[in-house]
């Protein structure tokens, strides 16, 4: 592992990368609008719980499986640090911070911590051989493939529509991995947390918490970013390069009528939770927004003993605070310009 | 599906998603407005909203007012091969329901 220095920097020009590639995303609201509202109150209970477990002696590797993927925790850390900043914590703890977070991320993940081979392995080779099995893999026709891939886009942006930009929280990408001495590139998308009641009741007519689809493609020339982006070479595509798949829900193999039911489920759900959000002002959106954080540490607050939803305290200053117009119209360059000296 | 039916350019924006399709207009601004995409339509969104995704399952191509190479519902039209323009400024004003439009995706141009 780098040291804390360096760990720092290739954080930030792993975000830096992705930044400048990623398009605006003010659905459902700006976030960077209404951060200020919480997110300090946040970060703060959140390094409370992270000491308590460590003074109560729990390991690292055991906090961070609290977090349940290394995707959920790498994407809580931009905004952390707008939340030390918005509490004024000092730049050398703020980075202390970061560092412990980045190596609870390393807790969850075999590869390289930043990506910088172009890869998200959280599998070790032989996590790999147990969890994708070789003779599970069926062959994809345009038709099945096409039907995999839709199931893909939707459980995307069901978990958009369930944890906004934080969907780090529902999911993660990895991969691409390889069958010993073959050439297919297998991409793992895991979607977690699929049945977040606690989040939106709409969520409940979903039959499964978690869905795995293993997907193994020729010729796409992957890679995954930091932030579990793929990006396929200029000019190729998923759906005429899947190879063969296979997708779990809960551990069960779903076959192409299982995944068409999955699909059309999960579709009303999230037509359902966008119509409810459409009609939400603004003070009720970061509000939500706060639920979403607070529930992305839920276990771990729990295991700190603590109540995991968001204290009054933040319901009264989203009540009474006022929207940030200052940061939402920083263009990409000022973007990194504020990345280089944020910490 | 017919080709260079039309051939005035009308909108330029970045290229997502490649590839060329000519179809009828149909401009999506809530979640109830998908519905109104059907086979070989042309969706075109001042921004991205995840329920917009399931009218991209059925559109023949996309138009973004904003968004970029990681906007979801870029994304979604990357995932299915459709083709994609992101960025593509006023396109909600400049093209109308049901109007005939040929986004051209390899060259970044919208004709109408």
């Amino acid at each position: 592992m780098d040291n804390p220095k360096e760990m720092l920097e290739n954080f930030k020009k792993a975000v830096g990368e992705i930044w400048l590639r990623d398009g605006q995303n003010t659905w459902p609201i700006e976030i960077n609008s209404i951060v200020h509202l919480f997110m300090d109150i946040f970060i703060d209970e959140l390094t409370q719980d992270l000491r308590q477990l460590k003074a109560a002696g729990m390991e690292r590797a055991k906090i961070a499986r609290l977090f349940n993927t290394s995707a959920r925790i790498i994407r809580l850390i931009m905004p952390c640090v707008l939340g030390m900043k918005a509490a004024a914590v000092p730049v050398d703890e703020l980075r202390e911070h970061i560092v412990y977070l980045l190596s609870l991320v390393g807790e969850l993940k075999f590869g390289d911590l930043f990506n910088r081979d172009g890869k998200n392995l959280v599998f070790s080779p032989d996590e790999f051989k147990h969890a994708v099995q070789k003779e599970k893999m069926v062959p994809a026709d345009m038709k099945r493939s096409l039907a995999v891939h839709k199931l893909c886009a939707v459980l995307w942006n069901y978990a958009e529509s369930v944890c906004f930009k934080t969907h780090g929280l529902i999911r993660e990408f990895h991969g691409p991995y390889r069958f010993p001495g073959e050439t297919e590139e297998i991409l793992v998308r895991d979607f977690y947390c699929l049945r977040a009641v606690e989040l939106w009741e709409e969520c409940g007519a979903v039959a499964y918490s978690h869905v795995r689809v293993i997907a193994a493609y020729e010729g796409l020339d992957m890679t995954v970013d930091i932030y579990n982006n793929p990006t396929i070479r200029e000019g190729a595509g998923y759906i005429g390069s899947l190879k063969s798949y296979y997708i779990e829900a809960d551990g069960e193999i779903l076959d192409p009528d299982g995944v068409n039911r999955l699909c059309s489920v999960l579709s009303d759900a999230m037509i359902a939770i966008t119509t409810k959000i459409e009609a939400l002002d603004w003070r009720q959106l970061a509000e939500k927004y706060a639920e979403i954080f607070w529930f992305s540490k839920k276990e771990l607050r729990e295991a700190a003993g603590g109540d995991w939803r968001i204290p009054e305290s933040v319901r009264e200053r989203i009540k009474t605070g006022e929207l940030n117009t200052r940061l939402p119209n920083l263009d990409p360059r000022n973007l990194q310009r504020m990345l280089r000296i944020a910490f | 599906m017919k080709e260079d039916t039309v051939s005035t350019q009308i909108a330029a924006g970045i290229s997502v998603s490649p590839g060329r399709v000519t179809g009828p207009v149909k401009i999506v601004k809530n979640s109830g407005d998908v519905k109104k995409v059907s086979d070989g339509d042309i969706m075109v969104v001042s921004h991205s909203s995840p329920a917009f995704a399931i009218g991209v399952m059925n559109a023949a191509g996309l138009i973004c007012e904003g968004g970029g190479m990681l906007t979801h519902i870029c994304i979604v039209a990357k995932e299915l091969g459709i083709p994609c323009l992101a960025r593509v400024e006023k396109a909600t004003e400049l093209m109308g329901d049901n109007t005939t439009v040929t986004l051209d995706a390899d060259t970044g141009t919208v004709y109408g």
